[in-house]
């Protein structure tokens, strides 16, 4: 009688709780059954105790204290060990992207944000959003050790906060910084590790300084939205605290004052005598330049490079260690695997951690003077080899090595280092243009490449890092034919659990003939 | 550990004697099938009309990152079978202890050499084997496809690693209950009622915004989160202990009740 | 995994061919109000057969759950060789064999592997394990059935197949609890046939509320009345007058 009362108790209480969680609102359905539940389990367990002490002899003391000793040693044992195992915070991050891996710059960014102040990241949802489970892991993750004061909220329990913030939409992740300066915000819409790194870049407020973006000769176009424009890069600069200008030959005699850094990227045209004037006077004084060149281009900036020992040379890579790609026949769009060891440009990447480079030339390097640094930072694989002429690039097979060609370790990108009576001179230089465009920068390690060598160039070393990683495997869409499906269905979905029932059913039947 | 093969023997024949562990058996396959093919089918109209007509801004031919085979697919059909299971593992585990006592063969064991804690540990673990086997079968069509369709060998098995200690654990509520009653049918109600009730308590926490410490605790003891991290391809420590924990402390209370018997008769 | 103490993996229980001494004293047993066992002494000397008597409720099954361990006593004692079922449950069941009322079976096992489990689970095996179970089933008559179901044999089948579980393992000491309630005549005088082979060579408590049962097998008999022990003595005696059912209505002395 007494386990049936509490029964009746235990399925009161889960359909009490099951209106409530299903509705989200207490209604008089949900507290009859809540109520009247938690009263049959109390009331049952109130006759268990009574009935106990009637059972209770000094014989029975000994071996129910032993009992009751275990389940509580057991249950002692269970939740110490969970809450030591979560306090440790060890985790394995099997999913396909590697996607709850917190990344260097977002622990940096994290660590750099509890030094100023308390930070705190709320999770808002709607009811029945299957996303809220991914963000919630991964903001478990980056919230692991660090000040970073994890909630979450549903969006119809907190009206002030949906106004105060916009919140438009279910998932949306808000970072709320308090400093010395007040209070300071920010939102996510699609919380993505990518997408909350840059927020939390964002509420650093850092100044990383200007950048000039040459323009003028049909240069990359930095707002340039469409997969060839370079938006990308721009964006990730700005996030990253730097001010983006522009640097037009034609108006402007001389690269501004200014300028922590000038960014030239692939132009399309010979530069004007006036612009490579400037460039020259801008680098003796102390200037740094971030170099994008392209396979066959002839614009005065090679000249120039050449000048401070990186010496650009004619035809494209070849590297039959990399693949066809898409429509790009093999070795034409090389994955470069390695790497400077101590070069702060190239710092983290490894074999795993490729580049990748979408018709690519080489450089030859000779110092200018003996104190003169320069260093080949990313390297083709020993099997790369140099086509004399760049226009392999455009074709859709594979180029025929021509006999006794040179195998090597040819240099992609390049890194110089001049110390100067005007100040120091810095020269990043890389063989390819198309790496840092909206369609590549996102590709594997491209963006980190790019965005330390802006940083070392700029010397703004701190902020030399590896992002996190978007996930690429999102794209896994393969349509079966229905036909296909159907008969998938009716040979396997069905066939198996009828084969069981049948067995089943077979030796029932001979156990009871 | 002759006594322990031997039970662990005796408990296999019985288990498989019975037309129940067919139709369990069968019933998680079945079900893991229909979820897994519907939600397929569905999978391929919306790519065909992503891929015929303009979509929700999306030009025809371009199709949503979202609309991939494991977001629309494999993760929705998980998480369906793993509620599901609620309903069909308390009918294998209901019968483990309650059939024993309705019959009182369960005099006929505790007179034998067996230990009371080998004779739990001998149910459990054979029980635990089923559950997994089950998983096992019902996890046959999603892991074919997917693989084919390459979600990686880790993340697969981060799944299923999670769907068989949520079986596991749901087992192990299932048999407390059924070590604690000698009728099997107030051992699959309590169980399906207890499995209810623990599964996700997150609800609560809108009705304890003042009470942090509360709310934590709720959501600590809930199985369903516990779960989705492994969905999501993430294997924690302190994830894996809280079901093993909730092995530990069922043991610990299947063995009271045989002890608590000795007591109460 | 606990292991009560003082039990040896491994070993068989020692054939002891005079039985165990069974010996309680002042056992007590209460379920709530009611008063099962009631301050009950007696000595059961090695290879006696002692019959328990009484009406249904007397309080002869909650005795013998006392001895197999399956109760705890609320007050008194009970020895079984020495080793109380409390303190030493894996002497006493070394020495035990217990078998329950009819139907007390696992009717989806072979009559075979049934007997291979009841084996196994007190530490026979191999080689060992199949000579007992062949030695059994020969003893019991049960070639014929060793092949089918529990669940698809007679009572009388059944019954047997229950006496050879627990006498698989040769225990000195064996506990039988009703062995014949329930079944026709025949098969009645079959379980008693068996019975009257195993007599003599060890201890035996025989349950029962048939006085010709206890009469035909047993040479000293108690009587339980509401769990007092209303009549002990030699079988002829305690059985002999004329009024024994009287002893059952808790009339005597």
């Amino acid at each position: 009688m007494n386990r049936a009362v509490a029964l009746i108790g235990l399925i009161a209480l889960a359909f009490g709780g099951a209106s409530l969680a299903g509705s989200g609102e207490a209604t008089w359905f949900s507290w009859l059954n809540l109520v009247a539940g938690g009263a049959c389990l109390l009331g049952s367990a109130g006759v268990g105790v009574v009935r106990a002490r009637g059972a209770s002899a000094p014989a029975f003391r000994a071996p129910l204290l032993r009992a009751a000793g275990r389940l509580a040693l057991a249950l002692l044992l269970a939740v110490g060990a969970e809450r030591g195992a979560a306090s440790l915070g060890v985790q394995f991050d099997w999913s396909f992207e590697g996607k709850f891996q917190p990344a260097e710059a977002t622990l940096a960014a994290l660590a750099d944000l509890c030094e100023k102040g308390e930070l705190e990241g709320r999770l808002y949802y709607d009811e029945g959003d299957a996303r809220r489970r991914s963000t919630r892991v991964l903001m478990e993750t980056l919230a692991h050790g660090n000040c970073l004061g994890f909630e979450e909220r549903r969006i119809e329990d907190y009206p002030e906060d949906e106004d105060r913030f916009g919140l438009g939409t279910s998932n949306t992740v808000v970072f709320v910084l308090r400093d010395e300066r007040g209070e300071t915000w920010e939102s996510v819409e699609r919380p993505t590790q990518g997408a909350l790194f840059e927020a939390l870049f964002r509420l650093r407020q850092l100044r990383s300084g200007r950048v000039y973006v040459a323009r003028g000769a049909g240069e990359g176009d930095f707002s340039g939205l469409g997969p060839t424009g370079f938006s990308g890069l721009a964006a990730a600069l700005q996030t990253e605290g730097y001010e983006v200008g522009e640097f037009v030959s034609a108006a402007a005699p001389e690269i501004p004052d200014d300028a922590n850094l000038l960014v030239w990227v692939n132009p399309e045209r010979r530069l004007s005598d006036e612009a490579l004037g400037a460039l020259r006077r801008y680098l003796e004084r102390g200037g740094r330049l971030v170099a994008l060149l392209e396979p066959g281009s002839d614009t005065g900036l090679e000249e120039i490079l050449a000048e401070w020992g990186i010496q650009p040379l004619g035809g494209a890579v070849v590297d039959p260690a990399s693949g066809s790609f898409e429509s790009v026949a093999r070795g034409l769009a090389p994955l470069a695997y390695t790497y400077a060891k101590s070069h702060p440009v190239s710092r983290g990447l490894d074999t795993n951690r490729m580049t990748f480079f979408r018709g690519v030339r080489s450089f030859a390097l000779r110092k200018p003077q003996v104190d003169d640094r320069l260093h080949t930072v990313v390297f083709a694989s020993p099997r790369a080899w140099i086509a004399e002429d760049e226009a392999v690039l455009r074709h859709t097979t594979a180029p025929v090595e021509p006999p006794e060609v040179r195998h090597d370790y040819w240099p992609l990108v390049v890194a110089g280092q001049y110390e100067r009576e005007a100040g120091e001179v810095r020269i990043v230089a890389f063989g390819d243009s198309e790496l840092a465009s909206n369609q590549y920068l996102r590709a594997l390690y491209n963006i980190d490449l790019v965005m330390n060598a802006v940083h070392w160039a700029g010397e703004q070393h701190p902020l030399i890092t590896l992002r996190p990683k978007e996930g690429v495997a999102g794209r896994l869409q393969f349509p079966l034919a229905l036909q296909n499906t159907l008969t998938m269905y009716q040979s396997l979905g069905l066939l198996l659990p009828e084969i069981l029932l049948l067995a089943g059913a077979l030796l029932w039947a001979r156990s009871r003939a | 550990m002759i006594r322990f093969l031997a039970l662990v023997r005796k408990e296999l024949l019985v288990l498989f004697a019975s037309p129940l562990a067919y139709i369990v058996l069968a019933l998680v396959v079945l079900v893991a099938g229909l979820l897994f093919f519907d939600h397929l089918r569905a999978y391929n109209q919306i790519l065909f009309l992503f891929q015929t007509s303009t979509m929700g801004g999306f030009e025809s031919g371009t199709i949503p990152d979202h609309v991939n085979l494991r977001e629309t697919v494999f993760f929705p059909v998980m998480e369906n079978l793993g509620f599901i299971l609620i309903g069909l593992i308390p009918m294998i585990t209901m019968r483990v202890f309650a059939e024993e006592r309705s019959r009182g063969t369960d005099e006929i064991l505790l007179t034998t050499r067996l230990s009371p804690g080998q004779i739990v540990a001998g149910k459990f673990l054979v029980t635990y084997g089923f559950v997994v086997l089950a998983m096992l079968a019902s996890f046959v069509y999603p892991a074919m496809a997917i693989l084919q369709g390459g979600i990686g060998v880790q993340h697969l098995s981060s799944v299923f690693f999670g769907l068989s200690l949520l079986a596991i654990s749901l087992a192990s509520i299932g048999l407390v209950c059924s070590a604690f009653t000698s009728s099997q049918f107030m051992a699959v109600v309590a169980s399906w009622a207890l499995c209810f009730v623990l599964w996700d308590w997150s609800w609560l926490t809108p009705f304890l915004r003042d009470a942090e410490s509360l709310a934590r605790f709720v959501d600590a003891i809930s199985i369903h989160p516990r779960y989705s991290v492994f969905a999501e391809g993430v294997v924690r420590l302190e994830d894996l202990i809280y079901f093993l924990g909730v092995c530990l402390v069922s043991y610990a209370l299947a063995r009271f009740a045989l002890d608590w018997r000795r007591v109460a008769g | 995994m606990t292991e009560p103490k003082g039990q040896e993996a491994g070993s068989p229980a020692p054939v002891q061919g005079g039985g165990a001494r069974v010996e309680a004293r002042g056992l007590t047993r209460r379920f709530g109000p009611l008063v099962a066992v009631d301050d009950l002494s007696l000595t059961i000397a090695p290879g006696e057969a002692l019959g328990l008597l009484g009406a249904n409720g007397a309080g002869k099954t909650t005795f013998i759950r006392l001895v197999t361990g399956v109760l705890l006593p609320s007050g008194g004692d009970v020895l079984v060789d020495g080793h109380s079922p409390v303190r030493a449950p894996a002497e006493v069941c070394k020495r035990l064999g217990f078998v329950a009322e009819t139907s007390r079976i696992y009717p989806d096992l072979r009559v075979r592997s049934f007997l291979r489990f009841a084996g196994g689970a007190r530490d026979l095996a191999g080689a060992e394990l199949e000579r007992a179970v062949d030695a059994t089933i020969e003893r019991f008559h049960l070639e014929e059935v060793a092949k089918r179901w529990v669940g698809q044999l007679s009572k009388g089948y059944q019954q047997r197949v229950s006496l050879a579980q627990g006498f698989l393992h040769d225990p000195p000491l064996m506990i039988v609890d009703e062995p014949t309630s329930g079944l026709d005549p025949l098969q009645q005088e079959e379980v008693r046939a068996v019975l009257r082979e195993l007599r003599g060579e060890r201890t035996l408590i025989l349950c029962t509320h048939d006085l010709s049962e206890a009469r035909d097998l047993t040479e000293r008999a108690a009587v339980l009345h509401r769990g007092r022990l209303v009549a002990h003595g030699p079988t002829s005696e305690v059985l002999g007058g004329a009024d024994s059912l009287a002893l059952f209505r808790g009339e005597a002395e």
